[in-house]
Protein backbone atom coordinates (compact mmCIF):
# COMPACT_ATOMS: atom_id res chain seq x y z
CA UNK A 1 0.00 0.00 0.00
CA UNK A 2 2.68 2.27 0.97
CA UNK A 3 4.68 1.19 -2.19
CA UNK A 4 1.55 2.20 -3.90
CA UNK A 5 1.29 5.41 -2.65
CA UNK A 6 4.90 6.37 -2.89
CA UNK A 7 4.76 5.51 -6.48
CA UNK A 8 1.84 7.55 -7.40
CA UNK A 9 3.58 10.50 -5.43
CA UNK A 10 6.88 10.07 -7.80
CA UNK A 11 4.85 9.97 -10.97
CA UNK A 12 2.73 12.94 -9.91
CA UNK A 13 5.89 14.58 -8.88
CA UNK A 14 7.61 13.32 -12.57
CA UNK A 15 4.48 14.67 -14.24
CA UNK A 16 4.64 17.61 -12.64
CA UNK A 17 8.38 18.63 -13.75
CA UNK A 18 7.32 18.19 -17.59
CA UNK A 19 4.04 19.99 -17.87
CA UNK A 20 5.53 22.94 -15.78
CA UNK A 21 6.01 26.21 -17.32
CA UNK A 22 9.47 26.45 -18.40
CA UNK A 23 11.87 27.26 -16.18
CA UNK A 24 12.56 31.01 -17.29
CA UNK A 25 14.65 32.48 -14.01
CA UNK A 26 17.22 33.21 -17.20
CA UNK A 27 16.76 33.71 -20.86
CA UNK A 28 19.36 34.63 -23.09
CA UNK A 29 18.85 35.54 -26.71
CA UNK A 30 21.16 34.10 -29.61
CA UNK A 31 20.48 35.59 -33.06
CA UNK A 32 20.35 32.76 -35.84
CA UNK A 33 19.08 35.13 -38.95
CA UNK A 34 18.71 39.02 -40.05
CA UNK A 35 16.58 39.99 -42.79
CA UNK A 36 17.50 42.97 -44.96
CA UNK A 37 19.89 45.51 -43.43
CA UNK A 38 21.26 48.94 -44.34
CA UNK A 39 23.22 47.77 -47.27
CA UNK A 40 20.39 45.71 -48.85
CA UNK A 41 17.22 47.05 -50.67
CA UNK A 42 14.79 44.50 -48.84
CA UNK A 43 13.67 46.65 -45.83
CA UNK A 44 12.86 50.58 -45.73
CA UNK A 45 11.46 50.95 -42.07
CA UNK A 46 8.76 47.65 -41.62
CA UNK A 47 6.24 47.80 -39.46
CA UNK A 48 5.31 44.10 -37.74
CA UNK A 49 5.63 40.79 -39.44
CA UNK A 50 3.89 37.44 -38.13
CA UNK A 51 5.10 33.80 -38.92
CA UNK A 52 2.98 30.96 -40.18
CA UNK A 53 2.67 27.02 -39.71
CA UNK A 54 5.08 27.31 -42.72
CA UNK A 55 7.69 29.31 -41.28
CA UNK A 56 7.30 31.42 -43.46
CA UNK A 57 7.73 35.28 -42.64
CA UNK A 58 5.08 38.02 -43.72
CA UNK A 59 6.32 41.64 -43.14
CA UNK A 60 4.76 44.85 -43.63
CA UNK A 61 6.61 48.11 -44.64
CA UNK A 62 5.37 51.50 -44.27
CA UNK A 63 7.71 53.16 -46.27
CA UNK A 64 7.19 51.71 -49.68
CA UNK A 65 3.59 50.55 -48.46
CA UNK A 66 3.97 47.08 -49.22
CA UNK A 67 3.35 43.66 -48.00
CA UNK A 68 6.41 40.92 -48.17
CA UNK A 69 6.90 37.65 -48.13
CA UNK A 70 9.97 35.50 -46.81
CA UNK A 71 11.27 32.31 -46.36
CA UNK A 72 12.79 30.61 -43.45
CA UNK A 73 16.22 31.68 -44.86
CA UNK A 74 15.26 35.46 -44.99
CA UNK A 75 15.05 34.86 -48.81
CA UNK A 76 12.69 37.32 -50.41
CA UNK A 77 10.11 35.12 -51.82
CA UNK A 78 6.93 37.75 -53.15
CA UNK A 79 6.05 41.15 -52.65
CA UNK A 80 2.85 43.05 -53.11
CA UNK A 81 0.94 46.02 -52.21
CA UNK A 82 1.86 49.94 -53.16
CA UNK A 83 0.57 53.33 -52.01
CA UNK A 84 -2.65 54.81 -52.89
CA UNK A 85 -6.23 53.92 -51.06
CA UNK A 86 -7.14 51.18 -53.37
CA UNK A 87 -8.18 47.44 -53.24
CA UNK A 88 -4.82 45.68 -51.84
CA UNK A 89 -3.08 49.31 -51.61
CA UNK A 90 -1.94 50.65 -48.41
CA UNK A 91 -1.11 54.16 -47.06
CA UNK A 92 0.63 53.20 -43.84
CA UNK A 93 0.44 49.49 -42.74
CA UNK A 94 1.06 49.06 -39.30
CA UNK A 95 0.08 45.78 -38.05
CA UNK A 96 -0.31 42.08 -39.71
CA UNK A 97 -1.48 38.90 -38.08
CA UNK A 98 -2.49 35.47 -39.80
CA UNK A 99 -5.17 33.20 -38.90
CA UNK A 100 -6.23 29.73 -41.21
CA UNK A 101 -5.27 30.93 -44.50
CA UNK A 102 -5.90 34.46 -44.46
CA UNK A 103 -3.22 37.18 -43.59
CA UNK A 104 -5.36 40.25 -41.88
CA UNK A 105 -3.47 44.30 -42.27
CA UNK A 106 -4.60 47.16 -40.11
CA UNK A 107 -3.36 50.73 -41.29
CA UNK A 108 -2.11 53.47 -39.25
CA UNK A 109 -5.20 56.48 -38.64
CA UNK A 110 -7.35 54.09 -41.35
CA UNK A 111 -10.27 52.10 -39.83
CA UNK A 112 -10.92 48.59 -41.58
CA UNK A 113 -8.46 45.94 -42.11
CA UNK A 114 -7.12 44.29 -45.38
CA UNK A 115 -7.38 40.65 -46.13
CA UNK A 116 -4.82 38.82 -47.86
CA UNK A 117 -4.08 34.99 -48.93
CA UNK A 118 -0.91 33.93 -47.62
CA UNK A 119 0.61 34.12 -51.78
CA UNK A 120 -0.49 37.91 -51.31
CA UNK A 121 -3.28 38.59 -52.98
CA UNK A 122 -5.93 40.96 -51.95
CA UNK A 123 -9.47 39.33 -51.05
CA UNK A 124 -11.53 41.86 -48.90
CA UNK A 125 -11.70 44.44 -46.38
CA UNK A 126 -13.59 43.74 -43.09
CA UNK A 127 -14.90 47.10 -42.39
CA UNK A 128 -14.30 48.11 -38.50
CA UNK A 129 -15.21 51.48 -37.27
CA UNK A 130 -12.53 53.77 -35.88
CA UNK A 131 -8.91 53.46 -35.46
CA UNK A 132 -7.47 50.23 -34.38
CA UNK A 133 -4.97 50.00 -31.78
CA UNK A 134 -4.60 46.27 -32.20
CA UNK A 135 -5.81 43.25 -32.84
CA UNK A 136 -5.57 39.29 -33.05
CA UNK A 137 -6.91 36.85 -35.57
CA UNK A 138 -7.90 33.58 -34.72
CA UNK A 139 -10.26 31.34 -36.13
CA UNK A 140 -13.54 32.49 -37.05
CA UNK A 141 -13.44 35.93 -36.12
CA UNK A 142 -10.80 39.03 -34.90
CA UNK A 143 -10.36 40.15 -31.26
CA UNK A 144 -10.06 44.07 -32.06
CA UNK A 145 -8.72 46.76 -29.38
CA UNK A 146 -10.20 49.85 -30.67
CA UNK A 147 -9.84 53.14 -28.31
CA UNK A 148 -12.77 54.79 -28.95
CA UNK A 149 -12.81 58.68 -28.16
CA UNK A 150 -15.91 58.88 -26.63
CA UNK A 151 -17.23 58.05 -23.01
CA UNK A 152 -17.95 54.58 -23.51
CA UNK A 153 -15.76 51.86 -22.04
CA UNK A 154 -12.86 50.86 -23.80
CA UNK A 155 -13.84 47.49 -25.13
CA UNK A 156 -12.01 44.46 -26.61
CA UNK A 157 -14.49 43.41 -29.58
CA UNK A 158 -14.24 40.31 -31.70
CA UNK A 159 -15.80 40.19 -34.89
CA UNK A 160 -16.65 37.85 -37.50
CA UNK A 161 -15.02 38.16 -40.65
CA UNK A 162 -17.86 40.41 -42.11
CA UNK A 163 -17.18 42.80 -39.79
CA UNK A 164 -20.15 41.70 -37.68
CA UNK A 165 -19.44 42.51 -33.82
CA UNK A 166 -19.55 38.89 -31.93
CA UNK A 167 -18.79 39.75 -28.47
CA UNK A 168 -17.25 42.87 -26.23
CA UNK A 169 -15.40 42.29 -23.34
CA UNK A 170 -15.06 45.50 -21.53
CA UNK A 171 -11.18 45.97 -20.12
CA UNK A 172 -11.46 49.40 -18.53
CA UNK A 173 -12.30 49.77 -14.97
CA UNK A 174 -14.48 51.90 -13.58
CA UNK A 175 -12.10 53.45 -11.27
CA UNK A 176 -9.59 54.20 -13.82
CA UNK A 177 -8.99 57.91 -14.04
CA UNK A 178 -10.84 58.80 -17.23
CA UNK A 179 -9.27 62.35 -18.53
CA UNK A 180 -11.52 65.09 -19.99
CA UNK A 181 -9.70 65.64 -22.45
CA UNK A 182 -10.42 63.41 -25.36
CA UNK A 183 -7.28 63.19 -27.02
CA UNK A 184 -5.63 62.09 -23.44
CA UNK A 185 -8.27 59.69 -22.73
CA UNK A 186 -7.67 58.19 -26.60
CA UNK A 187 -4.15 57.95 -26.29
CA UNK A 188 -4.42 56.60 -22.31
CA UNK A 189 -6.34 53.89 -23.94
CA UNK A 190 -3.93 52.65 -26.24
CA UNK A 191 -3.09 49.35 -26.02
CA UNK A 192 -1.04 46.28 -27.20
CA UNK A 193 -2.70 42.65 -26.84
CA UNK A 194 -1.48 39.08 -26.56
CA UNK A 195 -3.44 35.68 -26.66
CA UNK A 196 -2.32 32.59 -25.45
CA UNK A 197 -2.47 28.88 -26.03
CA UNK A 198 -5.14 29.18 -23.35
CA UNK A 199 -6.93 31.58 -25.34
CA UNK A 200 -6.42 34.14 -22.51
CA UNK A 201 -5.85 37.45 -23.54
CA UNK A 202 -3.14 39.88 -22.46
CA UNK A 203 -3.52 43.73 -22.16
CA UNK A 204 -0.46 46.10 -21.48
CA UNK A 205 -1.09 49.80 -22.11
CA UNK A 206 1.28 51.65 -23.89
CA UNK A 207 1.07 54.83 -21.61
CA UNK A 208 -0.43 54.01 -18.57
CA UNK A 209 1.45 51.53 -16.21
CA UNK A 210 -0.86 48.06 -16.57
CA UNK A 211 -0.61 44.58 -17.55
CA UNK A 212 -4.05 43.24 -17.63
CA UNK A 213 -4.54 39.47 -18.62
CA UNK A 214 -8.35 38.25 -18.75
CA UNK A 215 -9.76 34.89 -19.69
CA UNK A 216 -12.07 35.06 -23.42
CA UNK A 217 -15.11 35.40 -21.49
CA UNK A 218 -13.23 38.73 -20.02
CA UNK A 219 -12.83 37.65 -16.57
CA UNK A 220 -10.10 39.05 -14.76
CA UNK A 221 -7.54 37.01 -14.17
CA UNK A 222 -4.57 39.41 -12.80
CA UNK A 223 -3.88 43.04 -12.92
CA UNK A 224 -0.41 44.20 -11.96
CA UNK A 225 1.83 47.47 -12.30
CA UNK A 226 5.90 47.44 -12.56
CA UNK A 227 6.97 50.91 -12.32
CA UNK A 228 5.13 52.00 -9.82
CA UNK A 229 1.89 52.73 -11.56
CA UNK A 230 3.17 55.65 -13.52
CA UNK A 231 1.40 57.27 -16.70
CA UNK A 232 3.59 57.91 -19.24
CA UNK A 233 4.84 61.86 -19.73
CA UNK A 234 1.85 63.94 -21.71
CA UNK A 235 2.72 67.07 -23.44
CA UNK A 236 -0.17 68.99 -24.87
CA UNK A 237 -2.36 65.81 -24.65
CA UNK A 238 0.39 63.94 -26.21
CA UNK A 239 2.61 60.78 -24.71
CA UNK A 240 6.16 61.83 -24.68
CA UNK A 241 7.54 58.41 -23.65
CA UNK A 242 6.08 54.95 -23.64
CA UNK A 243 5.77 52.48 -20.60
CA UNK A 244 4.93 49.42 -22.80
CA UNK A 245 5.63 48.83 -26.36
CA UNK A 246 4.25 45.41 -27.19
CA UNK A 247 3.20 41.73 -25.16
CA UNK A 248 3.73 38.08 -26.91
CA UNK A 249 3.82 35.02 -25.18
CA UNK A 250 6.50 31.61 -26.06
CA UNK A 251 5.22 28.23 -26.26
CA UNK A 252 4.78 27.88 -22.66
CA UNK A 253 2.37 31.23 -22.11
CA UNK A 254 5.09 33.00 -20.27
CA UNK A 255 4.25 36.65 -20.85
CA UNK A 256 6.68 38.74 -22.57
CA UNK A 257 6.69 42.31 -22.49
CA UNK A 258 8.90 44.84 -24.56
CA UNK A 259 8.98 47.76 -21.92
CA UNK A 260 9.30 51.27 -23.12
CA UNK A 261 10.68 54.81 -21.01
CA UNK A 262 11.02 53.29 -17.42
CA UNK A 263 12.92 50.24 -17.92
CA UNK A 264 16.70 50.30 -17.37
CA UNK A 265 17.02 49.93 -21.78
CA UNK A 266 14.32 51.55 -23.06
CA UNK A 267 12.69 49.48 -25.73
CA UNK A 268 15.44 46.86 -25.32
CA UNK A 269 14.28 45.69 -21.93
CA UNK A 270 12.20 42.64 -22.09
CA UNK A 271 10.41 41.56 -18.94
CA UNK A 272 9.00 37.56 -18.71
CA UNK A 273 6.14 36.57 -16.70
CA UNK A 274 4.72 33.46 -15.66
CA UNK A 275 1.32 32.78 -17.17
CA UNK A 276 -0.01 34.16 -13.94
CA UNK A 277 1.34 37.46 -13.76
CA UNK A 278 4.22 36.65 -11.71
CA UNK A 279 7.76 38.16 -12.12
CA UNK A 280 10.26 35.64 -13.75
CA UNK A 281 13.27 37.58 -15.17
CA UNK A 282 13.93 41.03 -17.55
CA UNK A 283 16.27 39.83 -20.54
CA UNK A 284 17.92 42.58 -22.75
CA UNK A 285 18.16 42.90 -26.80
CA UNK A 286 21.19 43.98 -28.65
CA UNK A 287 19.06 46.66 -30.04
CA UNK A 288 16.46 49.14 -29.64
CA UNK A 289 13.09 47.58 -31.04
CA UNK A 290 9.46 49.01 -31.10
CA UNK A 291 7.72 45.14 -31.64
CA UNK A 292 8.09 41.84 -30.02
CA UNK A 293 6.73 38.55 -31.73
CA UNK A 294 6.66 34.99 -30.55
CA UNK A 295 7.15 32.38 -33.32
CA UNK A 296 4.93 29.19 -32.99
CA UNK A 297 8.77 27.38 -32.98
CA UNK A 298 9.74 30.05 -30.05
CA UNK A 299 11.99 32.14 -31.73
CA UNK A 300 11.71 35.62 -31.53
CA UNK A 301 11.54 38.47 -33.98
CA UNK A 302 12.60 42.09 -33.25
CA UNK A 303 13.57 45.13 -35.02
CA UNK A 304 17.26 46.03 -36.41
CA UNK A 305 19.02 48.82 -37.86
CA UNK A 306 16.88 51.52 -37.34
CA UNK A 307 13.66 49.35 -39.01
CA UNK A 308 15.93 48.47 -41.74
CA UNK A 309 16.39 44.75 -40.91
CA UNK A 310 14.62 42.39 -39.02
CA UNK A 311 16.64 40.00 -36.39
CA UNK A 312 15.43 36.55 -35.48
CA UNK A 313 16.57 35.24 -32.29
CA UNK A 314 16.79 31.64 -30.34
CA UNK A 315 15.46 31.89 -26.89
CA UNK A 316 17.59 30.20 -24.59
CA UNK A 317 16.04 29.46 -20.74
CA UNK A 318 18.20 28.33 -18.12
CA UNK A 319 18.24 29.04 -14.36
CA UNK A 320 20.32 31.52 -12.44
CA UNK B 1 13.59 85.95 -62.10
CA UNK B 2 13.57 86.11 -65.75
CA UNK B 3 16.44 84.66 -68.22
CA UNK B 4 16.30 84.19 -71.90
CA UNK B 5 15.71 80.62 -72.92
CA UNK B 6 19.45 80.05 -74.10
CA UNK B 7 21.31 81.68 -70.90
CA UNK B 8 19.05 79.82 -68.73
CA UNK B 9 19.66 76.45 -70.57
CA UNK B 10 23.19 76.81 -70.29
CA UNK B 11 23.03 77.86 -66.72
CA UNK B 12 21.05 74.85 -66.52
CA UNK B 13 23.72 72.39 -68.02
CA UNK B 14 26.32 73.78 -65.92
CA UNK B 15 24.40 73.68 -62.76
CA UNK B 16 23.98 70.06 -63.78
CA UNK B 17 27.37 69.45 -64.83
CA UNK B 18 28.70 70.51 -61.54
CA UNK B 19 26.42 68.44 -59.67
CA UNK B 20 27.34 65.09 -61.29
CA UNK B 21 31.12 66.06 -60.69
CA UNK B 22 31.01 67.16 -57.12
CA UNK B 23 32.85 64.80 -55.26
CA UNK B 24 30.16 65.17 -52.01
CA UNK B 25 27.36 64.17 -54.51
CA UNK B 26 25.95 60.69 -54.81
CA UNK B 27 23.36 59.63 -57.38
CA UNK B 28 20.81 57.87 -55.39
CA UNK B 29 18.98 56.73 -58.00
CA UNK B 30 17.82 57.09 -61.82
CA UNK B 31 19.89 59.00 -64.25
CA UNK B 32 20.18 62.49 -64.34
CA UNK B 33 18.34 64.52 -67.36
CA UNK B 34 20.54 66.27 -69.45
CA UNK B 35 19.03 69.84 -70.14
CA UNK B 36 19.17 69.00 -74.22
CA UNK B 37 16.16 66.54 -73.37
CA UNK B 38 14.19 69.31 -72.16
CA UNK B 39 11.05 67.75 -72.12
CA UNK B 40 8.18 69.68 -72.46
CA UNK B 41 10.30 72.67 -71.97
CA UNK B 42 10.91 72.19 -68.39
CA UNK B 43 12.33 70.90 -65.50
CA UNK B 44 11.95 70.78 -62.20
CA UNK B 45 14.19 70.25 -59.27
CA UNK B 46 12.88 69.35 -56.01
CA UNK B 47 14.78 70.25 -52.70
CA UNK B 48 14.71 68.21 -49.65
CA UNK B 49 16.18 68.02 -46.52
CA UNK B 50 16.30 65.12 -43.69
CA UNK B 51 13.93 66.52 -41.59
CA UNK B 52 11.11 65.70 -44.32
CA UNK B 53 12.45 62.46 -44.50
CA UNK B 54 12.89 61.30 -41.13
CA UNK B 55 9.00 62.30 -40.34
CA UNK B 56 6.61 60.20 -41.58
CA UNK B 57 3.71 62.63 -41.70
CA UNK B 58 5.95 65.46 -43.35
CA UNK B 59 7.49 63.30 -46.05
CA UNK B 60 3.61 61.98 -47.06
CA UNK B 61 2.86 65.94 -47.43
CA UNK B 62 5.19 65.07 -50.88
CA UNK B 63 2.36 62.32 -51.88
CA UNK B 64 0.00 65.30 -53.16
CA UNK B 65 2.83 66.58 -55.36
CA UNK B 66 3.52 62.79 -56.72
CA UNK B 67 0.30 62.88 -57.79
CA UNK B 68 0.45 65.64 -59.65
CA UNK B 69 3.65 64.38 -60.96
CA UNK B 70 1.78 61.09 -62.09
CA UNK B 71 -1.00 63.23 -63.29
CA UNK B 72 0.44 65.41 -65.86
CA UNK B 73 3.63 63.22 -66.76
CA UNK B 74 6.38 65.21 -65.26
CA UNK B 75 8.12 62.19 -63.93
CA UNK B 76 11.03 62.83 -66.84
CA UNK B 77 11.36 66.33 -65.61
CA UNK B 78 12.14 65.78 -62.01
CA UNK B 79 15.20 65.94 -60.32
CA UNK B 80 15.56 65.70 -56.76
CA UNK B 81 17.92 66.44 -54.25
CA UNK B 82 18.70 65.49 -50.41
CA UNK B 83 20.29 68.95 -49.26
CA UNK B 84 22.39 67.86 -45.55
CA UNK B 85 23.09 70.65 -43.73
CA UNK B 86 26.47 71.72 -43.81
CA UNK B 87 27.20 72.67 -40.52
CA UNK B 88 26.29 69.15 -39.02
CA UNK B 89 28.85 66.41 -39.54
CA UNK B 90 26.79 63.36 -40.21
CA UNK B 91 27.19 59.88 -39.33
CA UNK B 92 27.69 58.24 -42.51
CA UNK B 93 25.08 55.50 -41.20
CA UNK B 94 22.76 57.80 -40.88
CA UNK B 95 23.38 59.36 -44.47
CA UNK B 96 22.94 55.57 -45.69
CA UNK B 97 19.68 55.38 -43.18
CA UNK B 98 18.13 58.58 -44.93
CA UNK B 99 18.66 57.40 -48.53
CA UNK B 100 16.96 53.96 -47.93
CA UNK B 101 13.88 56.02 -46.66
CA UNK B 102 14.03 58.28 -49.83
CA UNK B 103 14.37 54.90 -52.20
CA UNK B 104 11.35 53.35 -50.58
CA UNK B 105 9.65 56.16 -50.12
CA UNK B 106 9.69 56.69 -54.26
CA UNK B 107 9.36 53.00 -54.65
CA UNK B 108 6.30 52.76 -52.59
CA UNK B 109 5.03 56.01 -54.81
CA UNK B 110 6.29 53.86 -57.87
CA UNK B 111 8.44 56.75 -58.88
CA UNK B 112 11.85 56.47 -60.56
CA UNK B 113 13.32 59.93 -60.71
CA UNK B 114 16.79 60.30 -59.96
CA UNK B 115 17.80 61.50 -56.65
CA UNK B 116 21.01 63.13 -55.75
CA UNK B 117 22.33 63.19 -51.74
CA UNK B 118 23.90 66.78 -52.03
CA UNK B 119 26.37 66.24 -49.03
CA UNK B 120 28.75 68.74 -48.94
CA UNK B 121 25.02 71.31 -48.52
CA UNK B 122 25.07 73.21 -51.29
CA UNK B 123 21.44 73.51 -51.69
CA UNK B 124 20.98 73.98 -47.76
CA UNK B 125 22.26 77.53 -47.90
CA UNK B 126 20.72 80.70 -46.44
CA UNK B 127 18.31 81.57 -49.65
CA UNK B 128 17.43 77.92 -50.46
CA UNK B 129 15.38 76.58 -47.62
CA UNK B 130 14.16 73.05 -48.02
CA UNK B 131 11.51 71.91 -49.19
CA UNK B 132 10.99 73.49 -51.94
CA UNK B 133 10.88 73.29 -56.03
CA UNK B 134 12.48 75.04 -58.20
CA UNK B 135 10.66 75.33 -61.51
CA UNK B 136 12.68 76.36 -64.70
CA UNK B 137 10.50 76.92 -67.88
CA UNK B 138 12.90 77.13 -70.77
CA UNK B 139 10.36 78.39 -73.23
CA UNK B 140 9.87 81.11 -71.59
CA UNK B 141 12.82 81.66 -69.75
CA UNK B 142 11.47 81.78 -66.36
CA UNK B 143 12.39 80.11 -62.95
CA UNK B 144 10.01 79.67 -60.13
CA UNK B 145 10.59 78.78 -56.69
CA UNK B 146 7.54 77.41 -54.51
CA UNK B 147 8.10 76.11 -50.91
CA UNK B 148 5.94 73.43 -49.27
CA UNK B 149 2.79 72.37 -49.66
CA UNK B 150 2.85 71.89 -53.03
CA UNK B 151 -0.74 72.15 -53.34
CA UNK B 152 -2.19 71.80 -56.98
CA UNK B 153 -3.22 75.76 -57.37
CA UNK B 154 0.87 76.31 -57.03
CA UNK B 155 1.74 73.86 -59.26
CA UNK B 156 -1.22 74.28 -61.58
CA UNK B 157 0.73 77.97 -62.07
CA UNK B 158 3.81 76.32 -62.78
CA UNK B 159 2.44 74.26 -65.81
CA UNK B 160 0.70 77.42 -67.06
CA UNK B 161 3.58 79.13 -67.49
CA UNK B 162 4.14 76.75 -70.83
CA UNK B 163 0.65 77.09 -71.57
CA UNK B 164 0.77 73.09 -72.22
CA UNK B 165 -2.45 71.71 -71.26
CA UNK B 166 -2.11 68.18 -69.43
Amino acid sequence: MIKKILCQLICLLILRILVQAESAEKITVGEVLKIGGIEKDLLYQWTDLCVDERNLIYVLDARDCSLKMFDSFGKLVKMAGRKGEGPGEFNFPIKIKSSGNRLFVSELYRPGLKVFTKDLSYVSSIPIAGPIADFYAKEGGIIVAAPRISKELAALVEYDFEGREKMRINYEEDGLADPVDQIKRFNMRMIDIAVDRRGDIIIVFEFIDRVIKLNEKGDLIFKKSFFGSREAVFKNSLPQNHVYLDVDTDQHNNIFILCGHYSSNPKRDVMVLSEKGDYLTTFTLPEQTHMIYIDHNNFLYARADEGMAIKKYRLTYGNN
Amino acid sequence: MHLRVNTLGLNFLLFLVQIIQAENIIILAGTPTLPLELRGGREFILVINQEVVECPLCIDKLDGFLRFVKIHNLESNILAILALDPSINYEEKYIQYLEKQIKGYLMGNDMRFPVLVDRAGLFCQKNITPPLLISFNFLEGKVDVIKLPFNDEKLKRLIGFTGVEK
